[in-house]
C-alpha cells in the first residue's frame, strides 16, 4: 500500500518567485516536523499537500488521489493554516460546525462534531464566545478543532504553537503526539526546532524551496558525513582522559576543560565502542558521555546554517 | 448534484448574514433610505404642483435605478469574494471538500438577496410615502399604482445581473472595485446612452431594467415619452403627431427582450466567473 502523502518531483513558482523546487516525498503515519526558516517553503508545502494550489510540475498525491482536482480527497484533509483570520461575527461553535456542514455532516452530526472538536483542543468553556473576542490562543485552537472536526487522515498544521501559552503548549504538543499514534499522517511546520523536537524526532528539512533532509533526527545527523560529531565527556580526571582518547583511531581533535573534555569525533561508530571499553577499565572516574551536537538545533544548523 | 446544491446553500446562509450584518449594510440602508426620504421630500413639498408620477419618477430613474441600484449590487457581490480573498478566510471554504462553483454561487447568490433587502428599503420607503403622507395632491396627480409597481423591476430584477457582473470581476481582478466602479459610472452611462437601435445597449444592465420599468409604467406618459425621444436619439417627435405606442414598439424591446438580455448577462458573467475562478490561485507568494 502506498504512503498517504507523496509528493513526487513537485516544483511550485508564485510568478517569478519561487515556492518549492523539485521536491520528492513520501510520508508514512505518524507525527513529521516540518522545518525551515522562514520564507523556506513549509507553507507551500503544506498548501500543495492541502489541494489550496497546485504544483507548477510534478504531482501531489493525498491517499492515491490528487487533492487539488479532486474535493472528495480533501475529506481526508485537515488543515491548520497560518492565518489568523475568521468570520469574527460567529462564535467558535458555531464556525467549526459550519466548517463541519461543508464536508457534509448533517447539522446535529455537525454540531456534536465541533463540540467534540473543540472540547478536545480545550475550548469547551469558551466555544460560546464570539471568535472577535477571543485571544490569539483561542483563535489557534478554534482553528485546530477545525482542522480535527472531520477526523482526517491527514492534517497538516502550519505553525500550530503560535499565540498559544506554556500550558496550551503542553497541552497542544500532547494532542500533536496522540493524533500520530491513532494512524494519521501529521505534518507540524515550524522554524522553531524546540517545538518541533518536543512532537517529533522525524524531520523534513526545507531551505530555500529545496528539500534538504529527511527522516530521523540521528539518521540525518549520521549523513553529515564532514561535520565531526562532538561528544562532552565529565570525568575526574580530564587530562589523564584526554591522552588515552587521543590515542584511538578517528579523533579529529580534543578541548580539555575543567572536570570534561569534548572531542571531535570523525567516526563516531568506533569512538562509542572504545570508550565504553576505557570505562569498563575504569580509573579514568568517566561520570557522563553526552553528544553535543547531536540535537535538532545542531543538525539543522549544519544544514542549513552553513 | 445534491450535495452542490448543499454546499451552495450552506456559503449561501453564512455570506448572507455576514454582509447583512456588515457595517456597508447600515452605509448601503442609509444610502438608500435616503433616496426614499427625498421622494418623500418632493411628495411633500411639490406634491401639489406637479404630477406625482413624474416626481417619482424621473429622480427615481437617474438616482435610484442608474446608481444605487447598480452601486449596491456590485458593492456588496464584489465585497462578498473580495474581502475572504484580502482576509484568507477563503483558505478555509478553499481546503472544505466542495466544489469552487459553490462558493461563487453561494456568493452571488447571497450578494443578490442582501442588495434586494437593502434596495428594496429605500424603494419601500419612496412608494409609501406617497400612500401615507399627508400629500395635497389634486385629483389625478397622485401617483398612479402601475409606475410604483414598475419600478419593483429594478429591485427585483436589477440586483441579480449586477450582482452576477460584481462576481466575476471579484472572482478575476485583484483590483474589481476599481473594474466595478468603471462598469458601474462609465460603461453603464456611455452604453446605456447610445441611441437603442445601435445595439449597443443590450451589453448593459440599465437598458434592460429600464424598459422592464418603461414598458409597465404606463400612466406616467411624460416620462415614457421623454426615454422614448432619448432612446430614440431624436427620431420620436411627438409634437409632430408621432404616437406614443408606435415609438416604443419601434425603439424599446418588449419585456421578453429584456428578460432575454437580462437572463444572458446574468448567465455570460457567472459562466465567465465560474471559469476564470475554476483552477484561480489566490495564494500569494510566501513572505520572505
Amino acid at each position: 500500500m502506498s504512503p498517504p502523502l507523496i509528493f513526487e518531483r513537485v516544483s511550485r513558482w508564485y510568478g517569478e518567485v519561487l515556492g518549492v523546487s523539485e521536491i520528492d516525498l513520501e510520508l508514512e503515519e505518524g507525527v513529521y516536523g516540518l522545518l525551515g526558516v522562514n520564507g523556506a517553503g513549509k507553507s507551500t508545502l503544506l498548501k500543495l499537500a492541502a489541494g489550496l494550489i497546485a504544483p507548477s510540475l510534478g504531482s501531489v498525491r493525498v491517499l492515491g488521489g490528487d487533492p487539488h482536482a479532486d474535493p472528495g480527497i480533501r475529506r481526508s484533509i485537515g488543515i491548520c493554516p497560518d492565518v489568523d483570520r475568521f468570520y469574527e461575527g460567529m462564535t467558535g461553535f458555531a464556525w467549526v460546525a459550519h466548517m463541519a456542514r461543508l464536508f457534509g455532516f448533517d447539522r446535529r452530526e455537525a454540531g456534536r462534531r465541533a463540540a467534540a472538536a473543540l472540547d478536545r483542543c480545550g475550548m469547551a468553556e469558551s466555544m460560546t464566545k464570539k471568535i472577535g473576542a477571543c485571544s490569539k490562543g483561542m483563535r489557534q485552537r478554534i482553528k485546530l478543532a477545525r482542522a480535527l472536526v472531520h477526523d482526517p487522515v491527514l492534517l497538516l498544521l502550519d505553525e500550530p504553537l503560535t499565540g498559544l501559552d506554556p500550558v496550551g503548549r503542553d497541552a497542544f504538543v500532547r494532542l500533536v503526539r496522540e493524533l500520530g499514534r491513532g494512524g494519521r499522517v501529521v505534518v507540524v511546520s515550524s522554524h522553531v526546532l524546540g517545538e518541533v523536537e518536543e512532537m517529533t524526532n522525524r524531520i523534513v528539512l526545507i531551505h530555500q524551496g529545496r528539500k534538504m533532509a529527511s527522516g530521523g533526527i540521528a539518521e540525518i545527523r549520521g549523513q553529515c558525513e564532514d561535520r565531526p560529531h562532538r561528544v562532552e565527556i565529565r570525568c575526574a580526571s580530564p587530562r589523564d582522559l584526554a591522552r588515552e582518547v587521543l590515542a584511538m583511531e578517528g579523533i579529529g581533535g580534543i578541548e580539555l576543560h575543567e572536570g570534561r573534555i569534548v572531542v571531535q569525533v570523525l567516526s563516531p561508530g568506533g569512538f562509542f565502542e572504545s570508550l565504553t571499553r576505557l570505562g569498563a577499565r575504569g580509573g579514568l572516574g568517566i561520570e557522563a558521555v553526552q553528544p553535543l551536537d547531536a540535537d535538532l538545533e545542531a543538525v539543522f544548523g549544519y544544514l542549513v546554517r552553513s | 448534484m445534491i450535495a452542490w446544491i448543499r454546499a451552495t446553500f450552506l456559503i449561501f446562509t453564512q455570506a448572507f448574514g455576514s454582509l447583512l450584518l456588515s457595517k456597508k449594510t447600515l452605509f448601503f440602508g442609509a444610502m438608500n433610505l435616503g433616496y426614499g426620504v427625498l421622494i418623500a421630500l418632493l411628495f411633500f413639498f411639490a406634491g401639489d404642483r406637479a404630477r406625482q408620477d413624474s416626481l417619482f419618477a424621473f429622480p427615481s430613474l437617474f438616482v435610484f435605478v442608474q446608481i444605487l441600484v447598480p452601486l449596491t449590487a456590485v458593492y456588496y457581490s464584489i465585497s462578498a469574494v473580495r474581502e475572504e480573498i484580502a482576509e484568507k478566510t477563503l483558505t478555509f471554504l478553499l481546503t472544505a471538500p466542495i466544489r469552487r462553483s459553490s462558493i461563487w454561487i453561494g456568493k452571488w447568490a447571497a450578494a443578490t438577496a442582501v442588495s434586494t433587502l437593502v434596495i428594496g428599503l429605500g424603494y419601500l420607503c419612496a412608494v409609501s410615502s406617497a400612500l401615507f403622507l399627508p400629500v395635497a395632491a389634486r385629483e389625478g396627480r397622485a401617483l398612479h399604482g402601475s409606475t410604483s409597481m414598475a419600478f419593483a423591476w429594478a429591485v427585483v430584477a436589477g440586483p441579480v445581473a449586477y450582482a452576477a457582473m460584481g462576481t466575476f470581476l471579484a472572482v478575476r481582478f485583484r483590483r474589481a472595485m476599481l473594474a466595478g466602479a468603471i462598469f458601474v459610472f462609465s460603461w453603464e452611462g456611455f452604453a446605456g446612452s447610445t441611441p437603442a437601435n445601435s445595439g449597443v445597449r443590450d451589453l448593459t444592465v440599465v437598458d434592460s431594467v429600464r424598459t422592464l420599468i418603461l414598458r409597465d409604467a404606463d400612466s406616467a406618459r411624460r416620462f415614457r415619452r421623454e426615454m422614448v425621444s432619448w432612446a430614440s436619439a431624436g427620431e420620436f417627435r411627438p409634437w409632430r403627431g408621432d404616437s406614443l405606442e408606435e415609438a416604443l414598439e419601434e425603439f424599446i424591446p418588449s419585456k421578453e427582450e429584456a428578460w432575454k438580455t437580462l437572463a444572458w448577462f446574468t448567465g455570460i458573467c457567472l459562466l465567465l466567473a465560474l471559469l476564470s475562478g475554476a483552477g484561480r490561485d489566490y495564494e500569494t507568494a510566501p513572505k520572505e
